[in-house]
C-alpha cells in the first residue's frame, strides 16, 4: 500500500512537468493586443452574417477588456455608490487558423459588443466627438435573473451601459449594432445636454434630466406631485412637458443614430419584433413625415393632469411616439442634405449627425433658459436651430423641408397661459 | 451509432489478440462540467469508448471521448464538440470482494492526451464550421469499478470515474468530468 501511495505521489509530480515541457500551443487565455475573432455582424439591411473582425487593444481575449470596452459581470456599485464593480468575463475561445472562435454564446456576443464599440469610437472621431466620452466604455452585463428582460440601458450619472438577459428567439440585442449605437448616442446626449441641466441645480429639472439617461421609464415621482394651486398645476404640467419632450428628442436622435450606424431603418425590429412597425424609421410616402405641434402636445400633457402615476405607461408611450416622429424627420432631412450636397445617402446622414452634435449645446442652453423663465420650448426647437445653422444655410431642399416641419408650430405659443 | 461501431471494432481487436486480460467498453453517458463565460458551470455531454490492457493491479487504456455543448437561441447559437484521445494509466488502490462473483475495486487514474474542438456557429440559419487546433489535455481522477464474474472466460463490469482535467489552451483553470463506464473483460 505504501509503495502504491509513493507511486501516486511521483506520478502527480511528473505530470505537471510533462505539461510544462510540451510544445507551445496557441493559447486563447494569453491572446492580447490585436486579435482576430469570428463575430456575428448585423450592420446593414442584409441578413446578419459571420465576419472575422480585428479586436484591437485587448488586455486579454479571455476577459475581452481593452481600449474599447471594459465588461462587468454580476455588476454592483461600490459602497459609496460611485464606482461600478463586477466580475471579469471568462471568455472561451479556440483558435481556428488565423482567428479565434467563441465556444459559447456569451463569449460570442461580447466579442461583437467589443467590435461594435470600436466602430462607434471611429464614428465618434469622424463626427468630432471622440473626446466627449471617456474610453474604454463600461458595459455591465447581467446574465442571470433580473426583473428586466430584453432591453439595454445607458446609465448617465455612472456612465455605463447595461445589457440585460435577452430571452427572445430573434437577434440578441448585444449583437445588434443599431441598438448599441442607440445606447451610445444616449451617452453623447447625456454629456452634451443632460449634464448641463443637472448642473443647473433645480431639483425639479435635475430629476427630470435624470429621466433622460437611458431607457428607464419615467419615475412615478414626477407624476405623483400633489397639485393644489393653479401655479402648482402649471409647474407640474411644465415638468411633464419637458420630461416627455426631452426624452422624445433623446430617444428620437438615438433611433436616428442606430439607423446611421446600422443603415437599417428596422434595426430595432430585428431583436424586438413588436417594435418593428411602430419604431421603424420607414416613412409611408417618399419624404412625407409629420410631427405633433407644440399646441397639440401641450393638450396631450394636460390630459394627464389628474391621472398621477396611473398615466405612467401612457406618458412613456407619448415620449416614444414623439421619438419616432423625430427619428423619421431626421432620416428624411438626411436625404434632403444628400440631394443638396450631392452626397451618398450615408454621407448625408453623417453630415446631419455632425450638424446635430454642433447644435445640441445651444439646444441645452435654450432649454435651461426656457425652464428658468417658466416657458416651454416648442417641440420643433431642434429643427429651428438646425434651420439657422451655418452648415445648412445654403442647402435649398433641406431648408424647404425644415420650413415645412417648423410651420406645424406656427403661430408659436410657448408660454403657459 | 459511431460508438457501437468502435465497440465492435474493439471486440474484434480483442479477439484477434487472443485476449486474456483485455477489455473494451463504453463510457456512456459521460458528463463534463466546466465553468463558462458567465462564471456558471455548464454541462457537456456525450459518450466515449475505450480499449484496455490489464496487468494485475494496473491497466493502460486508450480512450476516445466526444463531448458536446450548445448555447444560444434560435437565431444565434454555438455548438462546440470536444474530441479527446487519452492514454490512461489506471491503478487499483484496493480490491474488495463482496462475494465470489462480485468484486468492487477502487483506484486512481492518470491521463494524458490530445484534444481538438469543432465549433458550429449558427446565425439566421447560416452555419460556419470551425476546427480548433490540436492541444494537450491532462487528467487526474478517482474511480470505482464493480466487476461481475459469472464465468471465467469473460466478465462484465460497471464503473464510474470522477476526473479533474486541465486543457492547456482553452482554459487554464481546471474543470471536472464524471464518467460512467461499462465494458467486458476478456
Amino acid at each position: 500500500m505504501k509503495q502504491v501511495f509513493l507511486r501516486f505521489i511521483a506520478a502527480n509530480m511528473i505530470l505537471p512537468g510533462i505539461i510544462a515541457c510540451s510544445p507551445t500551443q496557441p493559447d486563447s487565455a494569453g491572446a492580447s493586443g490585436t486579435v482576430r475573432v469570428l463575430v456575428p455582424w448585423a450592420q446593414s439591411t442584409n441578413s446578419p452574417e459571420w465576419q472575422v473582425k480585428e479586436l484591437r487593444g485587448l488586455e486579454s481575449l479571455e476577459t475581452l477588456n481593452g481600449e474599447a470596452v471594459r465588461f462587468y459581470l454580476y455588476p454592483s456599485y461600490s459602497s459609496d455608490k460611485s464606482t461600478l464593480t463586477g466580475k471579469a468575463l471568462q471568455g472561451r475561445f479556440v483558435k481556428s487558423g488565423s482567428h479565434f472562435v467563441a465556444l459559447d454564446d456569451l463569449s460570442m456576443q461580447l466579442s461583437a459588443v467589443y467590435a461594435h464599440f470600436q466602430e462607434l469610437r471611429a464614428l465618434d472621431a469622424r463626427l468630432g466627438v471622440e473626446k466627449v466620452n471617456t474610453w474604454p466604455r463600461k458595459v455591465a452585463v447581467l446574465t442571470q435573473s433580473y426583473s428586466e428582460r430584453d432591453n439595454a440601458f445607458y446609465e448617465g450619472k455612472k456612465d455605463h451601459y447595461v445589457l440585460v438577459p435577452y430571452t427572445r428567439n430573434s437577434l440578441p440585442l448585444a449583437v445588434n449594432g443599431g441598438v448599441l449605437a442607440h445606447e451610445h448616442f444616449h451617452s453623447l446626449f447625456f454629456n452634451l445636454v443632460t449634464k448641463e441641466l443637472l448642473n443647473m441645480g433645480s431639483s425639479g429639472l435635475s430629476r427630470l434630466a435624470l429621466q433622460q439617461s437611458g431607457h428607464k421609464p419615467l419615475e412615478p415621482a414626477i407624476l405623483d406631485q400633489t397639485v393644489v394651486s393653479k401655479e402648482d398645476l402649471e409647474a407640474h404640467e411644465r415638468e411633464i412637458y419637458f420630461a416627455i419632450a426631452l426624452r422624445g428628442l433623446n430617444e428620437g436622435l438615438a433611433d436616428f443614430w442606430g439607423y446611421l450606424y446600422s443603415q437599417d431603418t428596422d434595426f430595432l425590429g430585428r431583436s424586438l419584433v413588436e417594435h418593428g412597425g411602430r419604431r421603424s424609421l420607414k416613412t409611408q410616402k417618399e419624404g412625407y413625415v409629420s410631427i405633433t405641434s407644440t399646441e397639440m402636445f401641450k393638450m396631450i400633457v394636460q390630459s394627464h393632469r389628474f391621472a398621477g402615476s396611473k398615466s405612467l405607461p401612457a406618458v412613456n408611450a407619448e415620449a416614444y411616439a414623439l421619438a419616432t416622429q423625430y427619428a423619421r424627420i431626421f432620416k428624411v432631412l438626411s436625404e434632403k442634405i444628400s440631394e443638396d450636397q450631392k452626397l451618398s445617402a450615408q454621407e448625408g446622414r453623417l453630415y446631419l449627425a455632425s450638424a446635430v452634435l454642433q447644435t445640441l449645446p445651444t439646444f441645452a442652453a435654450r432649454f435651461k433658459e426656457a425652464y428658468a423663465n417658466g416657458q416651454l420650448l416648442p417641440i420643433t426647437e431642434i429643427f429651428q436651430l438646425l434651420q439657422k445653422s451655418e452648415v445648412l444655410r445654403q442647402a435649398e431642399r433641406s431648408q424647404l423641408f425644415l420650413k415645412n416641419v417648423v410651420t406645424v408650430d406656427a403661430p408659436q405659443s410657448s408660454e403657459i397661459k | 451509432m459511431k460508438s457501437l461501431v468502435y465497440l465492435l471494432l474493439g471486440l474484434t481487436l480483442a479477439q484477434a489478440a487472443n485476449a486474456a486480460d483485455y477489455s473494451v467498453g463504453l463510457l456512456m453517458p459521460t458528463f463534463s462540467y466546466l465553468q463558462d463565460s458567465d462564471l456558471n458551470y455548464s454541462l457537456k455531454q456525450g459518450q466515449s469508448f475505450f480499449f484496455q490492457k490489464k496487468w494485475n493491479e494496473s491497466s493502460l487504456e486508450l480512450e476516445y471521448s466526444k463531448l458536446s455543448e450548445t448555447s444560444g437561441n434560435a437565431t444565434l447559437a454555438v455548438s462546440n464538440t470536444d474530441h479527446l484521445a487519452l492514454i490512461i494509466f489506471r491503478r487499483s488502490l484496493f480490491l474488495h470482494q463482496i462475494n465470489q462473483d462480485v468484486h468492487l475495486n477502487f483506484g486512481y487514474l492518470l491521463g494524458f492526451g490530445l484534444a481538438q474542438t469543432e465549433v458550429d456557429s449558427r446565425l439566421s440559419g447560416q452555419t460556419t464550421k470551425s476546427t480548433g487546433s490540436m492541444r494537450i489535455v491532462s487528467s487526474l481522477g478517482l474511480g470505482a469499478e464493480s466487476q461481475f464474474l459469472p464465468q471465467s472466460a469473460w466478465s462484465p463490469f460497471v464503473g464510474t470515474d470522477l476526473r479533474v482535467l486541465q486543457d492547456k489552451e482553452k482554459r487554464p483553470s481546471l474543470y471536472w468530468a464524471l464518467n460512467f463506464r461499462f465494458g467486458i473483460y476478456f
